[in-house]
């Protein structure tokens, strides 16, 4: 039976070319595991040492002036590192050697650590590489880490969402987008200090007129006093009337139907008799006027997404162990009442 | 025929109604809005052609600024403007234990805010609060979190303050005459230009993302910082507001000017106002003071009083560090240059930045105060100086703001006020217990900036600052609007359409009367003031009454004022009750008046502006004093006082209660309005910079 196979495949062409696919494919393979294992498993794992730990600690707390919760501990943890993956990958995508900020970087640092005897600036930064200068750089540290960050998050114009997307998107997160409830109101005003005791009685009287005779709301004004933000306001919110009248007017307001004369309601300042023009209530901008926020929120969760993922990648071919310590009981800042 | 002829009709009516309401929006007009758009966005929901109050804080530090960070205020840009849009911040706990616990609110969100963070020290906050930089390990960052102290030592109390105080010290080389830059920037590998660089871009990241371009327009931010040029510790800060988001590549501070605040002004002309980005800036003095005079100098020439007219329309004339409209000591009864009793209000014990003055015996009597220290002052001599030079490079319209430390913008309510200065003023506790050795105690939440504005956005907010249609309150809210004029009738409080025939007719504060109709003719003036509506947690205080101030020069050249109660009652018997400290008696809802100067003479110049005061309410300290059992109206309250201050000696603190000037137990809230400028000639020319 193995003959005869072999048979076929020395007379078939056909079977010729897929003996060659196959070991083409197999070696693809090979090659793509081999420079996985070199990355990753076959290089030292990520530690992340008690020290390490404690430094963590000790720099949140000044930033923080309290020590971190466990969770907070386990966040800083993680961060740390996939700021070390992130830095990895950078180095194996050669990232060090071709970045001008890097190359600038260390020409600074070597000119100040080994002095001035090198007159060209690729010498001195070879010299600068073999002292390792480079590896113990926090400046290029933290650059790499940014631009690997950037990279592994970026989304291409080509990769953009498309319209459908964003709709989709803002349809999903409508309360993002919200516009407040708004007023357009009228109102006719009687001053406390200027009417004294008989304000109540001269506005419920105006009112039945109001309402009798249909008055106008551009002319019913006039039959009460100035207002000092006027006697129209137009598509304001709760918030905005509280403001001008006080909270407890603003809260009947709201509650108001539209076209009629309705009062007389009691402000910080007297009585007002009030008409609703329109009401507004809270609801969903319309989607034109916020795409552009919509877009610029949907892109910034792309890229958070895009960004874990990677690094989930990254973290099943690294190997990764965090030294665990028994810890005393957290290290308080002293603290005291007097 | 005719029907299609008035579809047609209607159709190019319609046409235009839409073109004339489209255009300004995209061509920049100023037309429909009443100011000069520079800046894509939509029309407020709220815009009004009449104007209305936006209530703001032009002046808060976070702990971007260094002095904020030392005293452990951990609050950013970012929680800055959270903060004035409702939200929660925490402030830490005490000068014992800086852990950030104790929360903060505000009763009412603002409307605008400026975070102005220290622009001299930038690098430095920003590489010792960056892990991993170059120099975050440096002793002087070390130092300056208080790193090791607080946590291996244990420094707690007096002590830590004192320790706080020195480290303020030891990293403010910017006080020195000329301002020597930290030592960190000398140390290998700390690149401070970068750090700078880095810093200003996130402040204008920060107010770029909080600013509310959509119609609801709930916020506007305005990336600025502060210049803080001081020397020999007087203070002659400035805020440097930046009109909307084109701004200088880097701030300009007090390394590139020295202690030459024109310099200041020459590089913003140089860098914004020319350099064709759309740049527009103002800048905003404040602490006067603590200025020994200094801040407002006599101008070399006309050129820097025209520069300095154009760039410093606006002064800050209360904050948390006191106020500077004017100074009256009630215990010697006099004033520095002034009878006015309410120039009592809210006077820090300082000088300078230098720390307290002495007490006792050598207490410097008012009469040691320089006269340019105060406001009021100033603008008198402004006066004087626009008749020898030809402009007034004192015209100065008013705002307040909080200059707080925490990052909690607009915190002014003096009931469960917080402290604005980090750990060091936490509580009324804190400083009765002699902990802080600094004069915290005369220290107050500070005021608001009030903008009268069509609508709550950059361009038209920076407009009306640029032409110094505000006014300053004390952190409460009454509405306030000041008008002048040569023919408003008598009733015109009674009528609905004052504020269009008021601008119509004559000119709003901050404006310049226009010039008079005959010779014999008198200005007049309509104030009108609304009280506070409050919050249902803490409702408005009545207002008491309205009045006019009025300076002027003589035609000797020496300067005058008077004050004029204008409206309400001054005595209307309002107080504070010494068992529940709340006020008793009763106010004004509103006032309203148009007043004339009658004494007016057309060949003097003169300023008029309005301080509206509210009835009397309880300072924080005698709220906080409660709290804690002490009763500050009892006769033995001093003795209680003592007992607490056991620790006094120890910080070298407030060391005789006796000799030390009196905190005051009650005080009047207030408004302060811009003025309104007459001036006598035609030919005086209105400083510009502008074609």
């Amino acid at each position: 039976m193995i003959t005869g196979i072999l048979t076929t495949l020395r007379s078939s062409p056909l079977a010729h070319f897929m003996t060659i696919g196959l070991i083409i494919f197999l070696l693809k393979i090979f090659f793509v595991y081999y420079d996985l294992i070199n990355s990753g498993r076959n290089k030292e794992p990520i530690v992340v040492s008690t020290a390490q730990i404690e430094m963590l600690r000790s720099d949140w707390m000044a930033s923080n002036l309290r020590p971190p919760t466990p969770e907070e501990e386990q966040a800083l943890i993680e961060s740390r590192i996939d700021d070390e993956l992130l830095y990895r990958e950078a180095i194996r995508l050669g990232m060090d050697l071709t970045s001008p900020v890097v190359q600038r970087r260390l020409g600074q640092v070597a000119r100040f650590i080994l002095g001035n005897q090198w007159s060209r600036q690729e010498d001195l930064i070879e010299e600068a590489r073999k002292f390792g200068l480079d590896q113990r750089d926090v400046v290029i540290r933290r650059h790499l880490i940014q631009s690997m960050r950037l990279l592994l998050e970026e989304i291409i114009p080509e990769e953009f969402p498309t319209e459908a997307d964003i709709k989709d998107y803002y349809t999903r997160n409508a309360n993002l987008f919200l516009q407040p409830m708004r007023l357009s109101l009228s109102h006719v005003y009687f001053s406390e200090e200027r009417r004294g005791n008989s304000l109540r009685v001269e506005a419920s009287q105006l009112l039945d007129e109001l309402r009798e005779e249909a008055v106008e709301t551009e002319v019913a004004p006039y039959q009460g006093d100035p207002f000092v933000y006027g006697n129209h306001l137009f598509k304001r919110s709760q918030q905005d009337l509280a403001r001008i009248f006080g909270e407890d007017f603003a809260q009947k307001v709201m509650n108001l139907e539209t076209g009629a004369w309705r009062g007389p309601i009691k402000s910080c300042y007297g009585l007002h008799l009030v008409w609703i023009h329109e009401q507004t209530l809270q609801r969903p901008a319309p989607f034109e006027t916020v795409r552009g926020r919509v877009v610029h929120q949907l892109l910034a969760e792309w890229r958070k997404q895009r960004l874990e993922t990677a690094l989930q990648q990254l973290r099943d071919v690294y190997e990764v162990r965090i030294e665990q310590k028994e810890r005393k009981a957290n290290v308080v800042l002293t603290r005291g009442q007097g | 025929m005719r029907e299609r002829f008035t579809l047609t009709v209607l159709f190019l009516v319609s046409v235009s109604i839409c073109l004339a309401v489209i255009y300004p929006a995209f061509h920049g007009g100023n037309s429909a809005f009443g100011f000069e758009q520079t800046e894509e966005r939509e029309q407020c929901d709220c815009f009004d052609e009449n104007r209305q109050p936006f209530f703001g804080d032009l002046h808060v530090h976070t702990s971007y600024s260094q002095d904020a960070y030392v005293v452990d205020t951990r609050n950013t840009p970012r929680d800055a403007y959270k903060f004035a849009r409702g939200a929660t911040l925490m402030v830490p706990e005490s000068i014992d234990n800086p852990a950030q616990t104790r929360p903060v609110t505000l009763r009412r969100s603002l409307d605008f805010v400026a975070v102005t963070d220290h622009a001299e020290y930038f690098d430095l906050v920003q590489i010792c609060i960056t892990p991993g930089s170059p120099g975050y390990d440096d002793p002087i960052c070390k130092r300056f979190r208080s790193e090791e102290k607080v946590r291996s030592i244990g420094l707690r109390g007096c002590s830590r303050s004192r320790d706080r105080l020195k480290a303020m010290d030891d990293l403010t080389g910017y006080l020195e005459n000329p301002p020597i830059k930290t030592p960190l920037c000398d140390t290998p590998g700390v690149d401070c230009e970068a750090a700078n660089t880095l810093m200003w871009k996130d402040i204008q990241a920060a107010a770029e993302e909080a600013y509310d371009r959509s119609k609801n327009c709930g916020l506007t931010t305005f990336i600025a910082y502060e210049y803080s040029s001081a020397p020999d510790k007087n203070n002659l800060h400035r805020n440097v507001i930046f009109r909307n988001s084109h701004v200088i590549p880097d701030p300009i501070d007090a390394y590139d000017t020295g202690h030459n605040v024109t310099l200041l002004w020459e590089a913003l002309k140089k860098n914004c106002i020319e350099a064709g980005t759309g740049c527009d800036v103002l800048t905003i003095p404040h602490n006067s003071n603590f200025s020994s005079g200094l801040m407002f100098e006599d101008p070399a020439d006309l050129d820097e009083a025209t520069t300095r007219q154009f760039f410093e329309p606006l002064v800050e004339i209360y904050q948390h560090k006191g106020c500077s409209e004017c100074r009256y000591d009630l215990r010697y009864k006099s004033g520095v240059g002034t009878n006015d009793e309410l120039c009592s209000f809210e006077q820090a014990w300082m000088f300078n930045l230098e720390g307290p003055p002495p007490r006792g015996p050598e207490m410097p009597a008012p009469d040691k105060f320089p006269p340019r220290a105060f406001v009021r002052n100033v603008l008198k001599d402004g006066l004087a100086l626009e008749r020898q030079l030809g402009v007034n490079p004192f015209k100065f319209g008013m705002v307040a703001s909080t200059d707080g430390h925490s990052g909690t913008a607009g915190n002014t309510d003096e009931k469960g006020w917080q402290g604005a200065f980090g750990s060091f003023d936490a509580s009324c506790q804190q400083f009765l217990s002699g902990r802080i050795s600094t004069p915290f105690a005369s220290y107050s939440p500070g005021g608001l900036a009030v903008i009268w504005a069509e609508e709550n956005s950059r361009d038209a907010l920076f407009e009306s600052l640029r032409r110094r249609e505000t006014y300053a309150t004390s952190g409460t809210r009454p509405v306030v609007r000041f008008f002048g004029g040569w023919d408003f009738e008598e009733n015109l409080c009674g009528s609905h359409d004052f504020v269009s025939i008021c601008y119509s007719r004559g000119v709003p504060m901050g404006g310049d009367l226009p010039q008079a109709p005959d010779p014999s003719a008198k200005p007049e003036f309509l104030v009108w003031a609304q009280k506070d509506p409050g919050t249902e947690d803490l409702p408005g205080t009545d207002l008491q009454c309205i009045q006019i101030i009025k300076g002027w020069v003589d035609m000797e050249g020496k300067t005058h004022e008077r004050v004029f109660d204008v409206a309400g009652d001054r005595n209307n018997g309002a107080s504070v009750d010494p068992e529940t400290l709340e006020t008793v008696g009763d106010g004004f809802k509103e006032l309203c008046t148009v007043w004339t100067d009658v004494e007016f003479d057309p060949n003097l110049p003169a300023f008029y502006y309005v301080r509206v005061l509210e009835n009397p309410t309880s300072r924080w300290t005698t709220l906080q004093c409660k709290e804690l059992g002490i009763d500050v109206f009892a006769g033995k309250w001093k003795r209680r006082l003592q007992a607490l201050k056991a620790g006094v000696y120890i910080c070298g603190g407030c060391k005789d209660e006796e000799t030390d000037p009196p905190l005051e137990r009650i005080i009047q809230e207030r408004a302060w309005t811009s003025p309104i400028w007459y001036r006598p000639s035609a030919k005086l020319a209105e400083g510009s910079l502008r074609k």
